[in-house]
């Protein structure tokens, strides 16, 4: 599936608002459930609530990028990537 | 004394400052580290020196001056630390990644990067096994003489030194300014790369290079931008990574303010609330994962700082920067290192086991020696850390001696 360079621009600006977006969350999430506190050790459950906002911006931006080409020097670069996906086969 | 402790949730920012910064310098990517090993390209190298001579004497003049720190130096368990830090300069030669840089790269979307997280997991939950061992015992207590740095012990838990006998604050400061002259001279005649004449700063005052200088300038940013998203002529993003990560001409203002960023925010860190360390997290992870009960995760458990959330930041930092500023970001693309590939060819599963067991090695060391990269090398050496600089000086070692025979052409 070929993607063209309106949508792919349009796709980058949506996710850099959902990280910043997210981004805020976490700090937000982070002082709700540490209570602001300064030497209580952190609890699992601390740091899962802000850890899966990480991840879940990371599998929506794996989704979202792996739609661009490959490139190098900031260049769409055919071969390689074709080397890429026959390395993936 | 002037002390200050901040909440927990600030470590986000902290961490997310100096993954930003590093992902910029390109530390980052693991074939930025793994041609550290070869001895190819020194960058880290003069950026950590620069950062010292920056950091090291405004920790201490302010120190001097009645400002109170969260100490952290490391205690000097000399067998345990030497051991320790060839296990970990072993597997970063292998994988490329310090225990930071592997939360930075999984910023950058790196796949490797996750196989070293796992990796990572398993050698920190090898040490919680051992530690409670007779010899895991027997690695931390032979020959500890403590947390010491150069000129001063540190008690336990407390906000100030004890200077050695007649030695006094400003001595140590004074000291300090040795130190940092010391690490300048290194940053300054140190050539960047492998057969080049002049380091960053010297060509930037020369401004002269060699053209196998200028080369090597080209291959860096090619290997940073493999496999990223497209940039246009006139972004930030083509500036960052064909001009200032890896030109020497405009590294006056970049470099040194990279580099005094990332050692100001670790004195910062440890005025706010304890040194700058990565590897904990690991343990952390690991003992709630498998281990609770283990004695080891029980210590980690109870000292735990805001190590998850200066990694998370650390994570948040590097993936603001590969989406924003540098468009390095790979969307976990199958791209393997130009040295592996060249070394060992492009088969992903030999990649995964030089990064998982790479990681493995290195995380194992780590918690052996009771720190890494940055509770070691960037924090303790920052303070002068004896451990710190016992552990850099292992590391080293076994990274150029693994580098030299893993890596060698055949």
């Amino acid at each position: 599936m070929t993607v063209n360079e309106k949508e792919l621009e349009e796709m980058d600006k949506i996710f850099k608002v959902i990280f910043i977006i997210g981004l805020i969350l976490e700090f937000v999430v982070a002082i709700i459930v540490t209570g602001n506190a300064t030497t209580t050790p952190l609890t699992a459950s601390q740091v899962a609530a802000v850890g899966i906002i990480a991840v879940i911006l990371l599998l929506i931006a794996g989704i979202i990028y792996s739609q661009f080409p490959y490139s190098v020097l900031g260049k769409p670069v055919e071969k390689e990537k074709q080397k890429v996906e026959e390395r993936s086969r | 004394m002037i002390t200050y402790t901040a909440p927990m949730w600030v470590g986000l920012i902290i961490g997310f400052i100096i993954g930003a910064a590093a992902e910029i310098w390109g530390i980052s990517n693991p074939e930025t580290l793994i041609r550290l090993a070869k001895w190819e390209d020194r960058l880290f190298v003069s950026c950590i020196a620069l950062g010292f001579a920056i950091g090291t004497p405004v920790l201490f003049g302010l120190y001097a001056a009645g400002v109170g720190f969260h100490w952290g130096p490391k205690p000097f368990y000399v067998i345990g630390i030497l051991i320790g830090g060839l296990f970990f300069g072993a597997g970063l030669a292998l994988s490329g990644y310090f225990p930071g840089s592997i939360w930075m790269a999984l910023g950058e979307g790196r796949r490797d990067a996750v196989y070293a997280v796992f990796g990572a997991i398993l050698g920190a939950a090898t040490w919680t096994a051992l530690y409670q061992t007779p010899a895991g015992q027997w690695l931390t207590t032979v020959g500890n003489f403590g947390s010491l740095i150069i000129g001063a012990t540190h008690p336990s838990g407390k906000e100030y030194l004890i200077p050695w006998d007649g030695l006094t604050p400003l001595d140590l400061f004074g000291i300090s300014i040795i130190y940092a002259i010391g690490m300048f001279l290194l940053a300054y005649y140190l050539p960047r790369y492998k057969g080049g004449v002049r380091s960053c700063l010297r060509a930037n005052i020369e401004r002269r290079l060699t053209p196998q200088e200028i080369q090597m300038h080209q291959e860096t940013a090619r290997f940073l931008t493999e496999g990223g998203l497209p940039y246009s002529e006139n972004s930030l993003a083509k500036k960052l990574n064909e001009y200032y990560a890896v030109e020497d001409n405009v590294t006056r203002w970049f470099m040194v303010s990279v580099a005094g960023i990332v050692a100001l925010t670790v004195v910062a860190e440890m005025f706010l609330h304890q040194i700058f360390g990565e590897s904990t997290t690991d343990s952390w992870i690991a003992g709630h994962l498998f281990m609770p009960t283990f004695k080891y995760s029980q210590i980690v458990f109870k000292g735990i700082g805001w190590e998850p959330y200066s990694d998370i930041g650390t994570l948040m930092g590097a993936f603001f920067s590969a989406v924003f500023l540098t468009r390095r970001f790979t969307a976990f693309r199958d791209i393997i290192p130009p040295s592996w590939a060249e070394r060992f060819g492009t088969n992903p599963a030999k990649r995964f086991l030089g990064s998982f067991g790479g990681a493995y090695l290195m995380l194992f060391g780590a918690r052996m020696a009771d720190g890494c990269a940055s509770g070691h090398i960037l924090s303790g050496d920052l303070e002068m850390a004896l451990s710190g600089l016992e552990f850099t000086a292992a590391v080293f070692a076994s990274m150029l001696i693994t580098a030299h025979y893993v890596y060698k052409k055949r």
